[in-house]
């Protein structure tokens, strides 16, 4: 499961990506994502955690070329990625795909879920119409929808059916790679898990990769045996998640873990005689 | 302990053109003067709904089937106009969900708390800025003096929260409405605002109705809560009642899909399904769809059983469940972190 060096999928060197606001003089640079290396092995789930505004997202979608990164190597499956042409960086799309933060803002309202999970067929397979009606009817049940879904507008559907429309857009065209961006923080926790159970057995029945960005370490757990801390742009702390949650070496990820609201106030405030 | 608002089956759905959208269907909530009292459940469940109907602040699109409001045992769906303008003005300060949204953008901070403020009291400007920044300090925003010049769209969301809080606050209300603090702020942010929002209760004594979906931040602050599911109050109790001996199937799956997730205790557990259309609920009760243990009786409306003095469920099989053990592994990490703080 851990990456073995012979065995990468992706490999990042010296990532940076900055940002620029304001005019001259007055011109301000933001580090959003500084210099940092990453790596995930084929069939792997790293996690990727930090508090908002430390630079997961950007650092996804720099790796993706969403934004051109300021410096800094990618390499996807032998790929050069931040050597691409821009003219054919779409094509990468069919090996590396996103699950966005917001289902509610990234899926178009006015396309029905037919449209949303055919599209990538359409971009980067040459499918006929009959296969993609096929296709479409596969991912439904993978993500765990049914054929009727495919009539329906986002508009119509639960947060947590527009979670599985969000990912079953992305694992279409079944890619090697997936980065999950907080795929579970807008959902209830009476179905978040039924998303993250998805994203496991779609995991092993496709071998794909993950990398999955989340302040939420309980879901990281979950879903990633190995774990990257993110903070201020810099990756302050890496490990197998186990050991980084039982025994964080740096005080920013201690932080991050005790800032989780969970049952375990609850249980302290008892202990305290905080409850009558 | 004297009961400030007591929601009585309450009973009413929304009025549109794609037919009825039955909101609230069987609600019944005691707030108890001086305590916190939680409202949760998940999204469209009827929280905000519910306490919007204190202070009659319903969309004008709402009709009522039945029920009673009381505070302190009068009704206020049967007051005036006028007197209800008086009542919302002194008794209910709400802090809305979405506070960046909530918040006047074309005003500063200073300028709201300010109106806000001299609103209810003949406070001369003066007066009213340095209440104002003796507030935002209550709320611990760490630069009053900046941040009351500050327009909405200048503040983070946390920030924007203590603003939502501390104009809610500046005037004490008799009861003061929390329409889900912690939710789309960062895990860190989150722990900051709950322990603002701790320190503030305790030390003006105030009255809190907490909306939110997360019951870690009940067990967090609330004294009594009340679980929702479909516009109906499944469960009321005390907090330990609720969370140590659960009488309801819909309590026991949400406190055993927290624990899940938060990951540690057993595999992951989520309730299968999801919520009911309102539009289109189905006969006897809301959860049967995925409720483990659902029979035929559960085709007719539950009642509301009281299970114990002052916790009720609505259930056919309240008082099975209440006698079970309770699914909250209790010692669990208080052990080893009891000591912390
Ligand atoms: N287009 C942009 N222009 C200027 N600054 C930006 C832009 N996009 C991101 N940033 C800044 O870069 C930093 C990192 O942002 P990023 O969205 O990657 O954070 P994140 O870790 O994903 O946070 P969250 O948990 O809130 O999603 C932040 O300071 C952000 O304000
Ligand atoms: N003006 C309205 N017309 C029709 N339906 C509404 C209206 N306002 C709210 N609703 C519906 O009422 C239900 C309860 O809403 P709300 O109390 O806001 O839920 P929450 O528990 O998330 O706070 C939701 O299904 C919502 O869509
Ligand atoms: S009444 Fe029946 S279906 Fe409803 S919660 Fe109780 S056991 Fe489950
Ligand atoms: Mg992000
Ligand atoms: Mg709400």
């Amino acid at each position: 499961m851990t990456s073995g060096d012979g065995d990468s999928l992706l490999t990042v060197r010296g990532l940076t990506k900055h940002f620029h606001r304001g005019f001259w003089p007055r011109r301000q640079t933001i580090v959003a994502v500084d210099n940092i290396d990453l790596r995930v092995g084929r069939g792997e789930s790293v996690g990727l955690v930090g508090e908002s505004g430390s630079g997961k997202t950007t650092t996804a979608r720099s790796i993706l070329r969403l934004v051109d990164p300021t410096s800094g190597e990618v390499d996807f499956d032998g790929i050069r990625v931040d050597q691409t042409p821009r003219a054919k960086v779409r094509r990468l799309y069919r090996n590396m795909q996103m699950v966005f933060q917001d289902p509610n803002s990234s899926l178009n309202p006015r396309m029905t879920v037919r449209d949303i999970v055919t599209e990538p067929l359409k971009l980067h397979l040459n499918m006929s119409d009959g296969d993609q009606e096929q296709r479409a009817n596969d991912i439904m049940t993978m993500v765990g929808l049914r054929g009727f879904h495919l009539d329906r507008y986002p508009g119509q559907l639960s947060g947590g059916q527009r979670q599985r429309v969000g990912i079953g857009r992305a694992i279409a065209t079944h890619p090697k790679l997936v980065f999950l961006d907080e795929p579970t923080s807008s959902l209830d926790v009476s179905v978040r898990g039924q998303v993250m159970q998805l994203l496991i057995d779609l995991q092993q029945e496709m071998d794909m990769s993950y990398v999955l960005i989340s302040h939420d370490l309980g879901v990281v757990r979950q879903l990633s045996k190995r774990v990257m801390v993110m903070f201020d742009g810099r990756i302050v702390e890496e490990g197998p998640t186990e050991q980084v949650f039982e025994d964080p070496r740096d005080g920013y990820t201690r932080r991050l873990l005790d800032a989780i609201p969970s049952m375990d106030g609850y249980r302290r405030r008892r202990q305290r005689g905080g409850t009558r | 302990m004297a009961v400030l608002v007591e929601i009585q089956n309450l009973e009413g759905y929304f009025d549109t053109i794609g037919g009825d959208v039955r909101a609230i269907n069987s609600v019944n909530v005691a707030i108890e003067e001086g305590k916190v009292t939680g409202l949760v459940g998940e999204t469209g469940s009827g929280k905000t709904m519910t306490a919007l109907n204190i202070p009659r602040l319903m969309p004008e699109n709402f009709r009522y089937v039945s029920g009673r409001v009381l505070f302190r045992g009068e009704d206020v769906l049967s007051w005036s106009e006028e007197r209800m303008q008086l009542f919302r003005g002194d008794g209910v300060g709400i802090a809305f969900q979405d506070p960046k949204a909530a918040l006047n953008p074309v005003f500063t901070v200073g300028e709201q708390l300010g109106r806000a403020l001299r609103t209810h009291t003949d406070a001369t400007k003066d007066e009213a800025r340095q209440a104002a920044l003796r507030i935002l300090e209550r709320v611990q925003i760490t630069d009053p003096g900046r941040t009351i010049r500050q327009y909405a769209h200048e503040l983070s969301g946390g920030m924007a929260q203590r603003v939502m809080v501390a104009l809610a606050v500046i005037h004490p209300p008799t009861l003061l409405i929390l329409d889900e603090p912690t939710t789309g702020l960062d895990v860190t942010v989150q722990a900051e605002i709950i322990s603002m929002l701790r320190d503030l209760v305790e030390s003006m004594g105030l009255t809190v109705l907490l909306i939110t979906h997360d019951l870690g931040v009940v067990g967090e602050l609330c004294d009594n809560v009340a679980v929702m599911y479909a516009g109906r109050t499944m469960e009321f109790g005390d907090i330990s009642q609720v969370f140590e001996k659960p009488a309801n199937p819909y309590t026991r799956e949400l406190l055993r899909s927290t624990e899940s997730v938060e990951g540690g205790v057993g595999d992951l557990y989520s309730i299968p399904g999801a919520p009911p259309d309102l539009r289109n609920l189905p006969q006897g009760c809301f959860f049967q769809d995925r409720c483990p243990s659902v029979a035929d009786v559960c085709r007719t409306v539950p009642p509301v059983v009281e299970v114990e003095p002052g916790h009720v469920s609505m259930c056919h099989f309240a008082e099975r469940y209440h006698s079970m053990p309770g699914p909250l592994h209790i010692t669990r990490g208080a052990e080893a972190e009891g000591g912390q703080e």
